[in-house]
This record gives C-alpha cells, sequence and structure tokens, in this order.
C-alpha cells in the first residue's frame, strides 16, 4: 500500500488545476456545439428547401422580420464601433455583419440553387480542411489580412473556430434525419390539407429529431476529444494544463487522472442522449 | 352533376406518356374503381386529382369549379389560395402504405388536421375523431401509437384520419395492397359500408371482389389510357376491350 500513497497525493494536488481546466473543455464543447447546431438548422435549411422547391410566403415573412432585426444590430454594432473601437464591438459587428450576409442571402430562397450552392461550398470547405489548420488560421492568420481582426480572446478564437467547423457535420447530420423520412408524410400531410410549414413543423421535424440524437452524441463526443487542439494557441484546457504540469514535475502520471476526466464527461454525455433518445422513442 | 371532371389530362414522366387524355366525369355519390396492369397510370391519374402529382396538361374541375388548368407544364388559371384549399379538401385520401404520423397516437392522427387546418375546436375534434374511430372499429386504440397496430388497423385509422376532413370525395391508392391476406376483409369492410353511406369514391384495386360488388363502374386502365368504362357486371362478363379480356384472364 506504500508505494500508492505518494502518486495518489500528487493526484489530489494536480486535482483542483485539472477539474478547472476540465471546466474550459467542457465548456467549449458545449458552447462550440450548441452554436453550431443554430449555424447547421440553416445550413440544413438551405440544402432541404433547395430539394423541396416550397415558395413560403410564411417563410418568408419570418426571414423579412429576421433581416430588419439584423440590419438594426448591425447599424448599432456599427455606431458602437465608431464610439469606442474596442475588440468586443468589433466583434459584434463582425457576427452582425456575417449574419446580415446570411439572412439577405436566405431571402433568395425562392431562387434556392444560391443557397444551396452557398450551404454546399460552405460544408465543402469546413468539412474538408483540418480543423488545426482552421484553428490556427483563425487565431493567427486573421490578423495579416486586417489588423483589426486580431482575435486576442483564446476561448473566443477557439470558439468560433469550432463552432464554424461543427456546423458543417452537423448540416449534414440535420439534412440526412430530415430527408430519411418517408416520402409517404409530406404527402399524408398535403393531402389533409396541412401547409408546408405546418408539415415541416408537426410531422417532418419531430420525427427527424429522434434520428439526429446518436449522430448528435457522436459529435459531442467528438468534439469534447477534438478540443484537445486547443493546445496549439496555448488555451489551457484539460490535455494542455495535464501536459503543463506533466513537463513540471516531470512524471505522465498526470494523464491517468486527466483521462479519467474526459471519460466522466463523455459519460455525462452518453447518458444525457441516451435518455433524451429512449423519451423521444416512445412511439415505437 | 359531376363532383370530379378531368378534361384532357395529360402526364409524362420523361419520356413515358404516363397519363394520356384523361377525360374522365364522376358523378356525386358514384362508386368507382381502376382496375388494370401495374404501370398503366392508375396511381398517377388518382395523385393527379388532388395535385400529388402534377399534371403536364389538362383541366380539373372539383365540385364543377375548375381545380386546376394546365398546358404544357404551366397553370394557366390560378386559384386564390383560399378557394384552393377549400377544393383540396373535397378530396381525402388513402395510401397503399397507409402513412400514419409515427409520432402521434391513432386518436392525434384523426384529430391533427381539423383542429390545425379547419380550426376547429379541439373538444369538439376529439369527439368526432373518436366517433370515427368507432365507425372504424378502433375506439379501444385511440391512445396506441400506429407502430402498435397491425397494417388492417394502420389502413383503417388511415381512412377515418381522411374522413375527419369531411372531404366529399375519398380517393383509395390501392388500400390493400400492403396487407397480409386476411387483414384485407376489415379494410374491405369498411370501405364497403363508406360506400353504401353514399361517399363518392374512386379506388384504384386488385381486388376484383370488391371492384364487383360495391362498384357502380368500373374503369380500365392500360398504358395511360382509359380502355374500358362499364359497369361491373358488364366489364367481368363480357369486356369489350380484347385488352381488358386478357387482363381479367391473367388474373381471374
Amino acid at each position: 500500500m506504500q508505494q500508492f500513497q505518494e502518486p495518489l497525493r500528487q493526484i489530489m494536488n494536480w486535482l483542483p488545476v485539472l477539474l478547472e481546466s476540465a471546466g474550459i473543455t467542457i465548456g467549449l464543447t458545449i458552447a462550440s456545439v450548441t452554436t453550431a447546431l443554430v449555424m447547421a438548422v440553416f445550413l440544413a435549411l438551405g440544402k432541404i428547401a433547395a430539394v423541396h422547391r416550397h415558395p413560403n410566403a410564411r417563410l418568408r415573412r419570418v426571414l423579412h422580420a429576421m433581416q430588419i432585426t439584423a440590419g438594426a444590430v448591425l447599424l448599432a454594432a456599427l455606431l458602437l464601433l465608431l464610439w469606442k473601437n474596442m475588440l468586443p464591438f468589433r466583434l459584434a459587428a463582425l457576427a452582425s455583419g456575417i449574419a446580415l450576409f446570411v439572412l439577405l442571402m436566405l431571402d433568395e430562397l425562392t431562387r434556392v440553387w444560391i443557397v444551396r450552392a452557398l450551404s454546399s461550398a460552405y460544408i465543402f470547405f469546413f468539412r474538408g480542411t483540418p480543423l488545426l489548420l482552421q484553428l490556427f488560421f483563425l487565431y493567427y492568420g486573421l490578423t495579416y489580412i486586417h489588423p483589426s481582426l486580431n482575435l486576442s480572446n483564446r476561448f473566443a478564437a477557439a470558439w468560433i473556430a469550432f463552432s464554424l467547423n461543427i456546423a458543417a457535420y452537423m448540416a449534414e447530420i440535420i439534412r440526412a434525419a430530415v430527408q430519411s423520412i418517408p416520402k409517404g408524410q409530406m404527402e399524408a400531410s398535403h393531402a389533409v390539407g396541412l401547409s408546408y410549414g405546418q408539415t415541416m413543423r408537426m410531422i417532418i421535424i419531430p420525427q427527424a429529431y429522434r434520428r439526429m440524437i446518436p449522430p448528435i452524441c457522436n459529435e459531442f463526443v467528438m468534439v469534447l476529444k477534438d478540443t484537445s487542439l486547443v493546445s496549439i494557441i496555448s488555451l489551457a484546457d484539460l490535455s494542455y494544463k495535464s501536459t503543463m504540469i506533466s513537463t513540471s514535475s516531470a512524471t505522465t502520471l498526470v494523464y491517468a487522472p486527466a483521462m479519467v476526466l474526459y471519460l466522466l464527461m463523455t459519460a455525462m454525455f452518453t447518458i444525457v442522449f441516451n435518455r433524451l433518445e429512449k423519451r423521444l422513442s416512445a412511439h415505437e | 352533376m359531376s363532383i370530379i371532371r378531368t378534361e384532357k389530362v395529360h402526364k409524362y414522366f420523361g419520356s413515358l406518356h404516363v397519363l394520356n387524355d384523361i377525360s374522365l366525369t364522376v358523378d356525386q355519390g358514384e362508386v368507382v374503381c381502376i382496375i388494370g396492369p401495374s404501370g398503366a397510370g392508375k396511381s398517377t391519374l388518382l395523385r393527379a386529382l388532388n395535385q400529388l402529382e402534377e399534371i403536364d396538361s389538362g383541366k380539373i374541375y372539383i365540385d364543377d369549379t375548375l381545380f386546376l388548368h394546365r398546358e404544357k407544364g404551366i397553370t394557366k388559371e390560378a386559384l386564390d389560395a383560399k378557394t384552393h384549399k377549400r377544393l383540396l379538401l373535397e378530396t381525402g385520401m388513402v395510401f397503399q402504405s397507409f402513412n400514419l404520423f409515427p409520432h402521434k397516437t391513432v386518436l392525434e392522427n384523426v384529430m391533427l388536421a381539423p383542429v390545425k387546418v379547419k380550426g376547429i375546436a379541439p373538444g369538439e375534434a376529439l369527439e368526432s375523431a373518436k366517433a370515427l374511430l368507432a365507425r372504424v372499429g378502433l375506439e379501444e386504440k385511440a391512445g396506441a401509437y400506429p407502430s402498435k397496430l397491425s397494417g388492417g388497423q394502420q389502413q383503417r385509422v388511415a381512412i377515418a384520419r381522411a374522413l375527419a376532413m369531411e372531404p366529399r370525395i375519398m380517393l383509395f391508392d390501392e388500400p390493400t395492397s400492403a396487407l397480409d391476406p386476411e387483414l384485407v376483409g376489415d379494410v374491405l369492410a369498411v370501405m364497403k359500408n363508406l360506400a353504401e353511406s353514399g361517399m363518392t369514391m374512386l379506388v384504384v384495386t386488385h381486388e376484383m371482389g370488391f371492384a364487383r360488388e360495391a362498384a357502380d363502374r368500373v374503369l380500365f386502365m392500360c398504358d395511360g389510357v382509359i380502355a374500358e368504362d362499364a359497369p361491373p357486371a358488364e366489364i367481368f362478363r363480357c369486356p369489350k376491350n380484347p385488352r381488358t379480356q386478357q387482363f381479367l384472364n391473367s388474373i381471374l
């Protein structure tokens, strides 16, 4: 028993630091995947709308309202930018600029090929290049384009890079799930007079949810582990801290508790998603 | 008074002329069975009537009102959305593969459209849904999900769902083709019952027994045309068209 006491004491010493950095890891994972989910809905919408070719007056009205909102936000952000040239405002301006651009393009839903091409190009790029390089480029490379694009906040840089990347995968998950619902569901809805929007909202999407759960859970687990990439921009996540401790204490022992923490976090996602899946499968 | 009338309806799938100059009139209360070999255009004709298939040219009247007029793939006269929906809802449809909403209970399947499309109060819709389920003999299954029902039961729920919108014409697209033989009878009984209650029905079917007993008219379709249109007694006893003879010989 004697020989285990010293390592245990060491691990207990490291634990506060490890737990803190695990907080960054899980925070980054959840923030990125949820942001990506929202983006992915738009991306998937682009491709799905292109397939169904349904000019929907109601949807267009909603998009219009969203555009006006985005325009107002952009204006406000620009005013702030003139007033105080600080990073958060610059970020806000950038974000609303992108949002406005996307929304303007969405208005072209009636000419769906544009949306479809944009969605496809986005997915092609972010799925086809390494996440590591995307992260690098976003953190170090943007300043070369323009000095004001300096993302000095590491967490924000990682968050944006991961969200952009995961959204591409997520969009495909959503699209596949929606399109896997049998055509007969659409036809039966049409036959009883449900509109396209009602059919999507009440018939297609609720069934698609259930099919998205396993791949989205998978995505959470993958991202959780991929976040260890942020070491390269020196964001103090669990992997980064473990390596630091390992170097300073001249032992690899710290990787054991680090891996256990990763396992615990993965298990958490798995349990939550299994529950969700079971609840949504009540009808099967 | 005709409740459905088509004039010179054409439809192509690529180079296949699947509906070739179909002009058809169905009167109120008539039960019309459509028979014929597969690929004859039977289902396409039925699906064209509620726009599940867009016709390339021709006119469709529902309730003596022009519902659809297209020439060479372009809509000629567009109805306002409200009238269009009203006419669309004059037809109810039953599919070969049932197409019940699997994430909704039997009762919800039947109630959904009346509440969401017609805006009927949920309490009222519930009562009529229950009455309809009783009519198809499934009131005790109201709370079950479709996956827990047999094919025949699912199809009866699908009939109830269509009836819930109070259509004046029921379109049946091979309603018993996906069923095990021992389950066919229950569905046919519900359909016969419906026919006797005076419902106008268009039925694409391979059940010759049903066509003989319940139909007022039997249409024989072949290669996109209506090759023969006669009362069942006539068409089954002495078919005039040689292709009808050939078809009936091959299946009876």
